[in-house]
């Protein structure tokens, strides 16, 4: 599989992972995305391979043993603990909360979004999975033709076209979170009229979203 | 006093429980469209007859009226929106009779269309229920009671169940969980 997730900034483009780190990762990534107040970067991959693997599982659980073949590029000498249907539910479970939580939160913040898309350069990763790209696009223009129909229409002219920096739903950024530490960062600036912090490994800190997020989305720390 | 029309509009939503969806007040909505129509006009003419400074405060004020009564009658209409978007994740694609007829017309159109985009989402991750898998599964099976004559039911595996009320049934949560949200089955020991 490939997992670049970067692939103008990332020198090792293809990363092999087992099917347990798949799933570890995703599990971390569900659990960010659940904790975070806005959509952190899509694990689109991750989903796909696990959905495959969950299909696949099904399909051979008659013969679940001899589960040993590679899908793509990955080595599943770890999938025995997934070979039950069970494990695949739980895994299916996760996954679907994992996009559910996404969706819920393109829907709530659907301008604010596609917004945030349309201003980020080739360079950067986009927060947004194709797929959720075009939904929020559809809800938007979904919700607003109903809006239009049902209400602006009938408005005094002047009244007729949202200004959209007012009328946008925006996610609050400055929300406090718990994080852990997963490797040592050095001089992180939390606030601007504090100095630099040292985080170090395996520690539990309060902060706000805002600041961090650049380490979270670097997965230098996760959301506990 | 502006902007009383439209704050019960508000109002009224928030006294409609959760589960239920009461019929668009478009008569309210109406008087609201026209107390906006008339602050405007008012509006329109203080600025035409006097260019000295005087009437500035009065026009703030009808302005501050009609953006009030605008971002009511939104919320009413967005919060309703949310509303059977919630619906739609509870009941699956077709809503109950008793929802259905309280929808207006534009209504029922935003949902098929909210219905199509969910379906083409789904689509690109492999036809994946999302709407489904709700809970934590604590076991693959759980027991069930049929609460209504349903039919036959056809399992992943290929048998046939026939659902009659009050049979019970030890059915995987992943065939079942939609029926429950449906009312057909109830689950047992929960």
């Amino acid at each position: 599989m490939d997992l670049s997730l970067d692939d103008t900034a990332n020198d090792d483009e293809y990363e092999q992972l087992t099917a347990a780190q798949v799933l570890e990762r995703l599990e971390e990534s569900w659990v960010n995305e659940r904790l975070s107040p806005y959509l952190l970067e899509t694990q689109q991959e991750v989903v796909d391979c696990l959905l495959e693997q969950c299909q696949t599982v099904e399909d051979n659980f008659s013969q679940a043993s001899s589960f040993a073949v590679g899908i793509h590029q990955l080595e599943i000498q770890a999938v025995s603990k997934n070979s039950e249907p069970r494990a695949t539910q739980r895994i299916k479970y996760m996954v679907t909360d994992y996009v559910r939580t996404r969706l819920k939160k393109i829907e709530k913040h659907t301008e604010y979004a596609l917004e945030e898309e349309l201003v980020k350069d080739d360079q950067s990763v986009p927060h947004l999975s194709p797929a959720e790209f075009v939904y929020a696009r559809e809800f938007h223009r979904n919700t607003r033709d109903h809006l239009t129909e049902m209400a602006l229409k009938h408005m005094p002219s002047a009244f007729q076209n949202l200004d959209k920096q007012k009328s946008m739903s925006v996610p609050n950024l400055n929300t406090f979170i718990f994080f852990k530490v997963k490797e040592d960062v050095n001089d992180v600036q939390v606030d601007p009229r504090e100095t630099p912090v040292d985080l170090s490994k395996d520690e539990i800190h309060i902060s706000k979203y805002l600041p961090i997020a650049p380490l979270l989305e670097q997965t230098k720390i996760k959301l506990v | 006093m502006f902007g009383e029309k439209a704050v019960s509009l508000v109002k009224e939503l928030h006294r409609c429980p959760p589960e239920q969806l009461h019929p668009v007040n478009e008569d309210l909505m109406r008087q609201v469209f026209a107390e906006m129509t008339a602050l405007f006009e008012a509006n329109k003419s203080d600025i035409e007859v006097n260019d000295d400074n005087k009437m500035i405060p009065s026009i703030h004020l009808r302005h501050s009226a009609l953006e009030h009564n605008r971002r009511c009658v939104l919320a009413y209409l967005k919060q309703r929106l949310n509303k059977i978007t919630q619906f739609r994740w509870d009941h699956g694609a077709v809503l109950p009779e008793e929802i259905q007829v309280n929808m207006q017309e534009h209504e029922k159109q935003w949902f098929n269309k909210y219905n199509k985009s969910l379906a083409n989402y789904m689509l690109s991750l492999n036809g994946l229920d999302i709407t489904q898998n709700t809970v934590p599964p604590k076991s693959l099976k759980i027991q069930v009671r049929c609460l209504q004559d349903y039919g036959e039911l056809e399992t992943d595996s290929g048998d046939i169940i026939m659902l009659t009320v009050n049979s019970e049934h030890y059915l995987p949560l992943s065939e079942c969980e939609h029926l429950i949200k449906q009312g057909v089955l109830q689950h047992m020991g929960s």
